[in-house]
């Protein structure tokens, strides 16, 4: 494994061996319907290193396809192109026995827990389950496994009793953690964990999981659309339009120096308590990703854009520090 | 100023529990009021009480008020509500896709609200709902009524909803967790929507939302709802600067904001909002309040002004983050 090889990114890169590595990575979708076969390219070309111990957040709106490139990066969804490395190994053809195995590495929290946790199973069986089937417990020792699980999240002995319509959103939610953390995994992708949570719970959680990573040296993607949790939980950050990365770089650099026109969109848009006045929303909606603009992705909603963005795509490269794909910047 | 809307000791019972619990506001013509709470607070259920679309499970109780240009609404029938609905006062949802008609084209279900309340023709009314498409800021509105609500993205569905909601040009809008659903850069030009038609048509919107960040940016009131009563009431800014009641405290600091120490924890609230069946019998907040001294927990506090424009329901309100300690409860005007 050499560092510099072509396509490596080259800023914001933790300087230890990746734990998580993705070259080229695409994910396409084919939807068969009344008139043929389409093809939605969900994930694009992605490069991306993933140190051990890091958080990475991804943020884009609905469609930009960071719940599939977290999918992707946990085997839930398949790459069409491009190669996949988990610790040195390449994992993006495993299957079988190989692949179950893997799978006690790398787990994936949901947003939404009710629709997540199958409403006729006890949390003891909920969590349980996975370490039973990957020989992690015996039915003799389940019980004190699944105690730990519950208390490294806040939760009593006694929840594993009851079900899920039993606790509230954010207890589901814990239920949820506790259930990927069964497997001590070293790789968590989690998918919107607290966009269904009310703000009062959300922090409770977010707090949760950031305490998590502390004590049991857990790697994160965190996915969300909302830039200001994000920010607080990432050591970077990487924005998604239209199935690509169009920057990246450490929580600072995007906070500060946002270089992408899509970005600073992103910014400007949050709306903020004590602000009276909006920024200028941006104009138009989401291009299809099937039918994607010529150039650039973001040529047709950008406030900057000039003849020349409409006939080339502009690629990652290094400005101000970190990595922008944008032909003006 | 009179008030368009005044909503006096509104309860609401589901089957036979009280989920509303004595909720008083006004709004005045022209104006925006935020009405802020978690899920469970009784936001939604006030907008649905108000409009008389509760399901057959939901009873406004006797006793309730809700006046509309000093019509009572509460105990009208149906067919009395009918004549006021959609005319005098109308709704928009948090999801689009559930309120429109997937099998009817868009300009259909636009002409048909246009058709029913202001008794055009079918050509007539056909005309008004490209005009109002297009006043809602839809681009070739013309194309647009041919085509149905799958093929539009959520932020144009929002804008039908908008379209149909501003048809018969209503006093009131009631619009409940409108950009919710939507991403960012399309919430801002919803927001933007709905502000410059309320200037346009100097239309009322009663604003039913969680995020305390939409509520500065379009309220001129705010009233925090907890546990199916309202908890504080005054100017937006007023109360993002200056929260009195912890709860309302503790949610615009729940907040997460850009450039937040990852090492220190987030400031939340701890607990969850107590069901209706757990109600306690004093302040609803005591079980998570910082502040709550014994005797909060035995007598439910009083929503009382106790600054010009500003109330709060809590015996030990908040002034610059610290709690006023002698239990006041005469009232300040």
């Amino acid at each position: 494994m050499t560092v510099t090889e072509p396509g490596a990114p080259t800023t914001g890169v933790p300087s230890s061996a990746p734990l998580l590595k993705a070259r080229g990575a695409s994910v396409e979708f084919t939807v068969r319907g009344r008139r043929g076969k389409t093809v939605v390219p969900a994930v694009q070309d992605i490069d991306l290193d993933i140190a051990p111990g890091e958080t990475l957040g991804l943020v884009g709106e609905s469609g930009c396809g960071k719940s599939t490139l977290g999918r992707a990066l946990v085997r839930l969804a398949d790459l069409t192109r491009g190669t996949l490395e988990f610790q040195g190994t390449q994992i993006g053809e495993l299957k079988g026995k190989p692949l179950r195995d893997l799978r006690r590495d790398l787990q994936l929290v949901f947003q939404d827990p009710m629709s997540s946790l199958n409403p006729r199973m006890k949390v003891r069986e909920l969590i349980g389950e996975a370490p039973l089937v990957h020989g992690l417990a015996t039915k003799d020792s389940l019980d004190d496994l699944v105690a730990t699980a519950l208390e490294r999240v806040g939760m009593p002995r006694s929840a594993a009793d009851r079900y899920p319509h039993q606790f509230s959103g954010g207890q589901r939610q814990r239920i949820g953690i506790a259930r990927a953390l069964a497997l001590e995994p070293k790789f968590i992708v989690a998918d919107e964990p607290v966009s269904a949570l009310d703000v009062s719970v959300q922090s409770q959680v977010v707090n949760l999981l950031v305490e998590l990573q502390r004590d049991l040296g857990l790697t994160y993607l965190f996915v969300a659309h909302d830039l200001a949790v994000v920010d607080y939980v990432s050591d970077r950050v990487a924005v998604m339009y239209l199935g690509r990365i169009v920057e990246i770089g450490t929580d600072e650099d995007i906070r500060e120096r946002p270089r992408h026109p899509y970005t600073k969109a992103l910014l400007a848009a949050a709306p903020e308590i004590g602000r009276t006045e909006a920024a200028a929303p941006l104009a138009g909606d989401v291009p299809s990703v099937v039918n994607p603009p010529s150039g650039c992705p973001f040529r047709t909603r950008c406030p900057i854009a000039e003849p020349q963005c409409a006939e080339s795509r502009p690629e990652l490269r290094v400005v101000d520090g970190h990595q922008v794909a944008c032909h003006l910047v | 100023m009179t008030s368009l809307l005044s909503v006096r000791d509104l309860r609401t019972a589901f089957n036979g529990q009280t989920v509303l619990d004595g909720v008083d506001f006004d709004l005045h013509p022209g104006k925006t009021l935020g009405l802020v709470g978690e899920s469970g607070s009784g936001k939604s259920v006030t907008a649905l009480s108000v409009m008389g679309l509760l399901d057959r499970n939901g009873k406004v109780l006797p006793g309730s008020s809700i006046k509309l240009e000093g019509q009572e609404l509460a105990g009208l029938s149906e067919r009395g509500l009918r004549e006021v609905r959609g005319k005098r006062m109308a709704m928009i949802f948090q999801e689009p896709m559930s309120s429109l008609n997937p099998v009817y084209t868009v300009g259909d279900q636009v002409a048909e609200t246009v058709r029913k309340h202001l008794g055009l023709s079918r050509r007539a009314s056909r005309e008004r709902a490209v005009e109002l498409l297009r006043m809602v800021g839809i681009s070739a509105p013309e194309r647009r009524v041919t085509e149905y609500p799958h093929q539009l993205s959520g932020g144009m569905r929002q804008r039908v909803m908008i379209a149909i909601a501003i048809s018969a040009d209503p006093a009131l809008l009631i619009a409940d967790e409108p950009t919710t659903a939507l991403d960012v850069t399309i919430q801002g030009q919803i927001l933007a929507l709905l502000k410059e038609l309320q200037e346009r048509l100097n239309m009322a919107i009663l604003m039913i939302t969680h995020d305390l960040g939409v509520v500065s940016q379009i309220a001129d009131d705010v009233a925090v709802m907890y546990a199916g009563q309202i908890i504080e009431r005054t100017e937006a800014q007023r109360l993002v600067g200056n929260p009195a009641h912890p709860y309302s405290r503790g949610l615009l600091a729940s907040v997460p904001r850009l450039g937040m120490d990852r090492n220190v924890p987030l400031p939340s609230i701890p607990g969850s909002v107590p069901s209706p069946a757990d109600w306690p019998a004093g302040c609803r907040f005591a079980d998570r309040c910082e502040f709550a001294t014994p005797q909060c927990r035995e007598k439910p506090p009083l929503l009382i002004e106790r600054w010009p424009g500003h109330e709060v329901a809590c015996d030990h309100p908040l002034v610059d983050g610290v709690p006023t300690p002698e239990p006041a409860r005469e009232v300040v005007s």
